[in-house]
């Protein structure tokens, strides 16, 4: 028996069109005998339409702001870098032999750090899969978010990376 | 045109695409930056050019899919650590910024019209400090949901996440903000806007 908060993720899934026929068609006969989860519907429609509604922006960018914008040079495309220097093949060699470093120092041994064997399996599960045939994506993904903020951006990615192996291994979710 | 031809038209040196593309990605980029950031006026406008300055360094980058969810995926760095340093609690009569206006302030300059009931005024006012009280992660799902109409599919991607946890998320911030306002709903779904 389903409770009526699994109801209203449907609903929200439902708000944003992601809601599978089936399960839209099992929603409709839920939310007519329901009270509780036909107001959830209306009121969380009516509040992210309301949240929109206050704040809005200045209607014009400040003229700095534009002027800096105007002013962009974009950095030449990664294709012109990776076609003069290696050819495609060789940067995705490259790269794979790159993250195989990075996982081979990642699980390396600690000294003084007993072995947890969750976390070496996580690891080396994280490794095969970023050499999987979805690496291609796996690198695509880790330069997306590096590109956005270098620094941050690398912290974050390994987050993103151990979240991945706990999610692996069926470890615990934040 | 979509984003896309403008972007393509921006590409070739045409400057007008770019405009339009910064004018029709204003309100949701800057709306998400502003609500994110506790209502700093100074802060979101830096914030929203520093988003710009960096998709338009590496638009080369960009290859397919929507631009807007690019621009929220840059912005979302950005945008957190922001939030985290952030320790303050947002209140309706504390100074925002340097401008030294508060919360309350802002929401009277924004609803002008003066046949519109103070009690839709204190509402937008609550709204905000609900908002802005949401744990940072609830709050950026509730804000990619509202200010962007993301699915959630790509808030996901842009959390780096589970589907089922952004969905929770979502659905946690929802909950919430419902009880935070739960007086309110008569004003909330009849239509005040
Ligand atoms: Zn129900």
């Amino acid at each position: 028996m389903r409770t009526c908060a699994t109801w209203e993720r449907d609903i929200l899934l439902a708000q944003t069109g992601e809601l599978s026929a089936a399960r839209a068609a099992a929603l409709t006969r839920h939310v007519a005998t329901c009270p509780a989860c036909r107001a959830f519907g209306v009121e969380s429609a009516a509040l992210c339409r309301r949240v929109q509604a206050v704040g809005a922006p200045p209607p014009s960018l400040p003229a700095a702001t534009w002027a800096r914008l105007r002013a962009v040079q974009p950095e030449p495309s990664a294709a012109y870098w990776s076609g003069r220097l290696f050819g495609p093949r060789l940067t995705w060699a490259a790269a794979a032999a790159l993250l195989l470093a990075l996982g081979l120092w990642w699980i390396r041994p600690q000294p003084g750090v007993p072995v947890r064997s969750a976390d070496g399996a996580a690891q080396a599960v994280l490794v095969l899969t970023l050499l999987s045939a979805d690496w291609e994506a796996q690198a695509a993904e880790l330069e997306a978010t590096l590109e956005a903020d270098w620094q941050p951006g690398v912290a974050r990615g390994w987050e993103a990376l151990d979240e991945l192996a706990r999610e692996l291994i069926g470890g615990e979710q934040s | 045109m979509d984003d896309g031809e403008l972007l393509a038209a921006y590409r070739l040196g045409d400057e007008t695409a770019l405009a339009e593309l910064v004018a029709r990605c204003r309100r949701p980029l800057y709306g998400f930056i502003m609500k994110m950031c506790a209502y700093h006026e100074q802060e979101a406008e830096d914030l929203f050019q520093e988003v710009w300055l960096r998709a338009l360094r590496h638009l080369p980058r960009f290859k397919q899919g929507s631009f807007l969810s690019w621009l929220f995926r840059i912005a979302h760095n950005l945008v957190i650590d922001q939030a985290r340093r952030r320790k303050e609690v947002l209140s309706l009569n504390a100074p925002l910024g340097a401008s030294g206006l508060t919360l309350s302030d802002q929401v009277a300059a924004d609803e002008p019209a003066p046949d519109q009931q103070a009690a839709a005024r204190e509402l937008g006012a609550r709204i905000r400090v609900a908002v802005a009280g949401l744990p940072v992660n609830q709050r950026e799902v509730f804000l990619l949901r509202t200010e962007a109409e993301l699915p959630f599919k790509e808030i996901a991607r842009i959390q780096r996440t589970t589907l089922n946890t952004a969905l929770g998320r979502m659905h946690y911030a929802v909950t919430r903000l419902r009880a935070v306002l739960r007086t309110d709903y008569d004003l909330l779904t009849g239509g005040t806007s």
